[in-house]
């Protein structure tokens, strides 16, 4: 205590100089407006400087929530862009038709937000774990995409987990088709080769190009027609086959693999009571 | 006469030249002055030598307050008159003559001499200057603006109070 009344004794003229200049200042920008003017702009300058490079640091904490957010949203977006260009496409199909996409088809798909847990490369058999199960009102045999193309189909529903076979297991296959021309295919996995798969099943007689877009068939109930997979690598036919083998480069990239999307086909359980139904008749 | 009544008076008259003359020379440049002559700061540089420095400092704030309150500038020649208070001692303890200073005078030609005040006078009304043009114009952007002005009103005030010096005089 006596060394800081002995501090501020020697240093009385530095203090009160201090005092004083805050006085002068403070009068010379409150009386007049020019210098008002000049001193809230300056103020608000750095202090704008300084928020928004504080926000910036900030706005790192609150990135989970922001990237939720954005992953419902663009769960809903989907949502409605399947079904609109369902509803497109049956207009297309029948323009005379006023009935068509007045009933629930607009509502054909619905789409669930999740996030992958873990993914796996190495094995033949590999599967990706998502964090959404029955109770999101999820069912074995769903599709799983992405924004850039399909991922896999869920085989093992849990109370809030899902097992879903990726595109990257022998025993995966999913129906696909040429965009250019609708020659209809199967993708499957060639072991270990990890950003490009097999597409066989096309005749020889269809004209492919390299650089050809490979879309989803929508011959199942996983996936909604037209959704890109990806595009012709290279392809070749091999002599004394009858159909080709064509290598198709992903556009998604499995290996950063973190939101995913649930396509559920509202149209299953109708279409597999009708279809048992047909069986049942047919015996 | 005592100390406190010589400096008294001093200051008086020099802020009255200063109120009622030297306060109307001012050249403008958009609305904002740029040649003005300050012979106020004059009382500043003329304490006694042993005045207390917080004491300085207050007087030259209470002195530019008077000149701001003629001149409606608020906080300009306040805040040069306590800065000009506050470098007072550096100055002085910075140029000490041979011999050093005698023990209570006032800063004058008589008192040490002319060419120790020539400089003095001149390191004092340079800084009082730019610290009222930095004041006035309150922008660093205009830092060359500031500068001119301050080398301008600096030369003009710095004439106008070594001829005061010079014609008055005064021995303490």
């Amino acid at each position: 205590m006596g060394n800081f009344i002995r501090f501020i004794l020697h240093n009385l003229h530095f203090i009160v100089f201090i005092i004083l200049e805050i006085i002068s200042i403070n009068l010379a920008v409150n009386f007049d407006n020019r210098r008002k003017s000049i001193f809230l702009s300056t103020s608000n300058q750095i202090t704008g400087y300084a928020q928004s490079h504080f926000k910036t640091i900030t706005q790192y904490f609150h990135l989970g929530e922001e990237n939720e957010s954005l992953t419902s949203e663009n769960a809903r977006l989907r949502n409605e862009l399947l079904n609109l260009e369902q509803k497109l496409k049956a207009e297309a199909a029948h323009p005379d038709s006023l009935t068509v996409g007045e009933d629930d088809d607009v509502y054909r798909y619905r789409v669930v937000p999740a996030k992958v847990i873990s993914n796996s490369f190495s094995s033949l058999h590999n599967f990706l774990t998502i964090n959404a199960g029955r109770n999101a009102g999820i069912k074995p045999g769903m599709g799983v995409i992405t924004e850039d193309g399909p991922v896999g189909i869920v085989t093992q529903v849990n109370q809030d987990y899902s097992k879903v076979i990726s595109l990257y297991n022998i025993e995966s296959s999913i129906s696909a088709k040429v965009k250019n021309n609708n020659a209809l295919g199967v993708i499957q996995w060639e072991p270990y080769n990890l950003q490009t798969v097999v597409m066989r099943e096309i005749p020889r007689h269809v004209e492919l190009e390299i650089g050809d877009t490979i879309v989803t068939s929508g011959y199942s109930f996983s996936f909604p027609p037209g959704l890109p997979i990806g595009s012709i690598d290279y392809f070749n036919l091999e002599s004394g086959e009858n159909d080709y083998t064509v290598y198709v480069s992903l556009f998604e990239d499995l290996y950063t693999l973190n939101a995913c999307y649930i396509i559920e086909d509202t149209w299953k359980e109708a279409d597999t009571v009708s279809s048992e139904l047909m069986d049942e008749e047919e015996q | 006469m005592s100390v406190y009544r010589v400096n008294i008076i001093r200051a008086l008259l020099l802020l009255l030249a200063q109120i009622l003359i030297f306060n109307f020379v001012k050249i403008t440049w958009f609305s904002i002055p740029f040649i003005e002559v300050f012979l106020y700061p004059l009382i500043i540089f003329l304490l006694p030598l042993r005045t207390p420095a917080s004491a300085v400092i207050i007087l030259g704030f209470v002195t530019g307050l008077i000149v701001d309150i003629f001149q409606n500038t608020p906080g300009v020649h306040s805040g040069a008159g306590a800065f000009a208070g506050f470098v007072r001692p550096y100055v002085i303890n910075l140029m000490v003559p041979r011999g050093g200073y005698k023990v209570n005078i006032s800063p004058t030609i008589s008192a040490i001499n002319l060419r120790w005040f020539l400089l003095y006078a001149a390191v004092m009304i340079t800084l009082h200057c730019f610290a009222v043009s930095l004041i006035d114009i309150f922008q660093f952007k205009l830092v060359h603006y500031i500068l001119l002005r301050t080398i301008l009103s600096a030369l003009i005030s710095y004439v106008v109070i070594v001829i005061t010096m010079i014609v008055f005089d005064p021995k303490e």
